[in-house]
């Protein structure tokens, strides 16, 4: 279900309203469970067992790895659990369904798609096996104990997520390997759809392992607050990524809806919506003019389409998030923030302290540090970011772009590094970058370097990468206008976006959030800048529905 | 008080759509596709007694005709108006072709080319709303068989949207009208004729040439390879055909220009597609025209479409082929 839908609208009002009339912590987490089900099958049915299952691994490893053995019959109700989500997820023919497609009776239950009777499969071998590997676990000593319940989590999930993300592709690359020594392979690739946020949930599922592994988080007993944590449906598909000790303290009391809450929240929501509608999706057709066939334009138009580019992946991944906090404040929960201005960022370094703050700390928290972090050699420091880097580069999808993107940042986070020391070691360099013209100089070099990162990452083969690289990098002196497509689409609006973004977004860093300001207005005013927005967004909202960019990850 | 704050934006939405309605769409119209509402008005009009040759097709038809110029060419008592509309392939026509039969012309003169004998593109959202909102569909006297025409199911919602839901659609009317306006002023190789314009309704002022031609003739010879590998289209044009000739229609069937660049590209394809407009034509008691060579470069403003010149040249060839008419028509 996307953000922007009505009958996601339909979906909050009603969850607000049952919620604030629930006076138990369990029933209101019953309702918010279901609620976040329905949000995540209402694109596919079937991937809800991926949920389940990693749900359930995750429950019963963070258990296990503290000592808490679940007695036989807790262990046959998650069985039956599994079995029953097995029946109700996989075995009703929900493509069809969902396809809007009329299908007799006894069909819905015979269904055809491809792999079906190896979920199947799968899911009932793990209700039937599960059980009996978790208790024999329990015969091993604690500290293999602890170590063979974090190992299933995490082999689990990454499992999950090289089977659905990466199959393909690396068993791609092995084959054009072999071709390449002489080996003839054609291996099977499958034919199965991305599950949406997969690499999202599965990376916040992991957390609880590791954290109970770590100490950091005491294992809940509760299946349901587990299951409610995993699937928290204002952030279950595209962020942020919440560590347990960051939502399940929320879980501990009732909720009790507050109106300065749902305000304020509804605020920040609508504020990601205008990012994501107004904004990213006005801009999204020229930079789709640009980037689906960009050989011959000229540098003017790769420049063009970079800056565009970076503000729609900002607007559209920075919107979704607005909306996932702004929804959950309405609850009461904050979620932390998740981007900081990062296109204000003075260095590479602080750059990735601001984008996507969920992901670079879970990566330096689960990856960084126990590589070793910046505690070894400077040779080991560069290793462990260059590795933390390529990773969150192949997270982001199963393309060569993304790996040569997330190498790119891994280099530039060693050089800016190394710079620092240099820096550091003149007092005369470090007042310079400390100055005014310092500060913008420095400004100015981050801000190429992460266009130049965009277009790598926006551009979809080698060949495009080669070319929008070349053209950024060395300008070929070409001006005319009507060869940055101004034939095609609607440029113009594309082009008054990016303005409009270039303003507020610099207003906002220098004063305060628009979400902030709106907080700020006396109710007639807040009614008279919602009927404002409401026409606008009537106006602007464009006629194509656009999924978020992040979606695809 | 979230409550107050959706029915205010929703307030502020109604006022928006009704002023969408009122007083925005009627003053700046539905941008590209306004077109095709004009069109609508145009044939309901119609036109008197006389022999009318109407020019249907995509920009190639749109940049390759002046009514006036077919009308001066053509035997006494023809006129010629070019409805051709951008990027309306043969799928379009379908949608479109009832319509003009109803108003009853003498004749429909169809330019194609060979990628035309391939997959036919789908029908854009966009136009298949306008085509609801200009009750296109009442001419039909079948419904559109979508999977025999290869259409989306998008498209053959929108075709058959209530007016409102139409008219919704082109909420972007606003965003859009500014977009053309800046663009009008920026671009100066690029003409706007008006919606209902019927005899010259071309586009293109300047013509592409070198580096620009070589990358424009690569995406062309491209994509008609691409259309050709994925799929049959020749049935829809001899449908098209076959309806015009039972309307007692003269369907006369131009075998398009075709660049002295992409000539020698693949013979064999290009005879085919002459051989079956040929046949086809023959078939409906029509007329054929091969233009594939009437134009040399300094004809086309780019690797497809005619330029001024092109246009006099071809129009010209159109006219002359039109039949005299007979005493009592």
């Amino acid at each position: 279900m996307l953000f922007q839908t009505p009958e996601f609208l339909a979906l909050l009002v009603l969850v607000l309203a049952a919620v604030n009339l629930l006076r138990t912590a369990r029933s209101q987490h019953t309702l918010l469970l279901a609620a976040s089900y329905v949000f995540y099958g209402w694109w596919d049915v079937r991937f809800l067992m991926l949920i389940l299952l990693s749900t359930v691994i995750d429950y019963a490893a963070a258990l296990g790895i503290r000592g808490i053995k679940l007695g036989w019959a807790k262990r046959v109700r998650i069985s039956g659990l599994i079995v029953a989500g097995t029946l109700v997820f996989l075995c009703i023919d929900w493509p069809t369904l969902q396809d809007g497609a009329f299908a007799l009776r006894g069909e819905l239950l015979a269904p055809e798609w491809t792999g079906f009777r190896r979920a199947v499969s799968v899911c009932l071998g793990f209700a039937i096996v599960g059980p009996t590997l978790y208790g024999w676990y329990f015969r091993l000593n604690e500290q293999a104990r602890r170590r063979a319940f974090l190992a299933t989590s995490i082999v689990a999930n990454l499992g999950m997520l090289a089977f659905f993300k990466y199959y393909n592709f690396f068993v791609d690359n092995l084959s054009g390997i072999g071709g390449a020594l002489g080996v003839q392979w054609q291996p099977q690739l499958i034919d199965v759809a991305l599950p949406v946020g997969i690499s999202f949930y599965t990376f916040q599922t992991m957390s609880y392992s590791i954290d109970s592994f770590r100490g950091r988080v005491t294992p809940d007993r509760s299946l349901l607050r587990v299951a409610l944590y995993v699937a928290y449906f204002p952030q279950l598909v595209a962020g942020p990524i919440l560590r347990p000790q960051q939502f399940m303290p929320a879980l501990a009391d009732p909720w009790r809806l507050r109106s300065q809450n749902v305000i304020s929240g509804f605020n920040l929501a609508t504020v990601g919506l205008v990012k994501k509608v107004l904004i990213a999706d006005s801009i999204a057709p020229m930079v789709d003019t640009i980037f689906n066939d960009p050989h011959g334009l000229p540098s003017m138009a790769i420049m063009l389409g970079a800056a565009l580019f970076a503000v729609q992946i900002y607007c559209d991944f920075s919107g979704y998030t607005d909306i996932a906090r702004g929804v959950s404040r309405m609850f009461g929960v904050e979620i932390p923030i998740n981007f900081n201005f990062p296109y204000f960022s003075t260095s590479i370094i602080e750059f990735w302290r601001r984008w996507h703050i969920s992901l670079s700390t879970w990566l330096r928290d689960y990856l960084y540090i126990p590589l070793g972090g910046n505690r070894g050699s400077i040779a080991a420091t560069y290793f462990n970011l260059m590795a933390t880097m390529v990773f969150g580069g192949l997270w982001h999808g199963a393309a060569w772009n993304f790996v040569i993107w997330g190498t790119y940042q891994g280099v530039l986070l060693c050089l800016n590094r190394a710079l620092r020391v240099v820096i550091e070691r003149s007092p005369a360099l470090a007042r310079f970058c400390g100055s005014r013209v310092g500060t913008v100089l420095r400004w100015a070099i981050t801000a190429y370097l992460w266009l130049l990162g965009w277009l790598i990452f926006r551009a979809t083969s080698f060949d495009d990468v080669r070319y929008c690289m070349k053209k950024f990098i060395l300008f070929d002196g070409r001006l005319e206008l009507a060869s940055l497509g101004l034939g095609r689409g609607t440029p113009i609006i594309a082009l008054l976006a990016l303005a409009a973004f270039c303003v507020l977004h610099t207003a906002s860093f220098f004063s305060r959030r628009w979400n902030e300001r709106l907080d700020m207005l006396p109710l007639a005013m807040l009614l008279l800048a919602y009927a404002l927005l409401g026409l606008l967004l009537f106006f602007g909202w464009p006629a194509a529905e656009q999924p978020f960019i992040y979606f695809q990850f | 008080m979230a409550l107050l704050l959706i029915v205010a934006a929703f307030a502020g939405a109604a006022v928006g759509a009704i002023a969408l309605r009122a007083w925005i769409v009627p003053t700046i119209g539905l941008g590209g596709v306004q077109r095709i509402i004009e069109l609508g008005r145009i044939l309901d009009d119609g036109w008197d007694d006389e022999h009318m040759g109407i020019v249907l097709g995509n920009s190639v038809s749109v940049e390759g005709y002046d009514a006036s110029i077919i009308e001066v060419a053509a035997p006494p008592g023809w006129r010629a108006m070019n409805m051709a509309i951008n990027g309306c392939d043969v799928m379009e026509l379908h949608v479109l072709l009832p319509r003009v039969l109803e108003a009853q012309p003498s004749a429909i003169i169809l330019t194609l080319r060979a990628v035309d004998l391939g997959l036919p593109p789908d029908l854009p959202v966009d136009k298949a709303y306008a085509y609801a909102l200009g009750n296109f569909l009442d001419a039909h006297r079948k419904p559109i068989d979508r999977r025999a025409l290869g259409m989306n199911r998008d498209s053959y919602n929108a075709l058959h949207a209530h007016h409102a839901k139409a008219m919704l659609h082109f909420r972007t009317a606003v965003a859009r009208w500014v977009n053309d306006q800046v663009r009008g002023w920026i671009r100066h190789d690029m003409r706007e004729p008006d919606s209902a314009e019927i005899i010259a309704p071309y586009n293109l002022l300047a013509s592409i040439r070198g580096q620009r031609l070589v990358r424009h003739l690569n995406t062309i010879a491209e994509m008609q390879d691409e259309r050709l590998a994925a799929g049959d289209g020749a049935r829809l044009i001899e449908r098209l055909v076959e309806q015009i000739a039972d309307a007692g229609v003269i369907p006369i069937l131009v075998a398009a220009p075709q660049h002295p660049r992409l000539r020698d590209r693949d013979p064999e394809r290009d005879e085919h597609c002459r051989t079956f407009l040929r046949v086809l034509a023959a078939q409906h008691n029509g007329e054929f025209i091969d233009a594939t060579e009437a134009l040399d470069e300094d004809g086309f403003a780019d690797a497809i479409h005619p330029n001024e010149s092109g246009r006099r040249i071809l129009s010209m060839l159109v006219g002359r082929h039109l039949p005299p008419r007979q005493r009592g028509d």
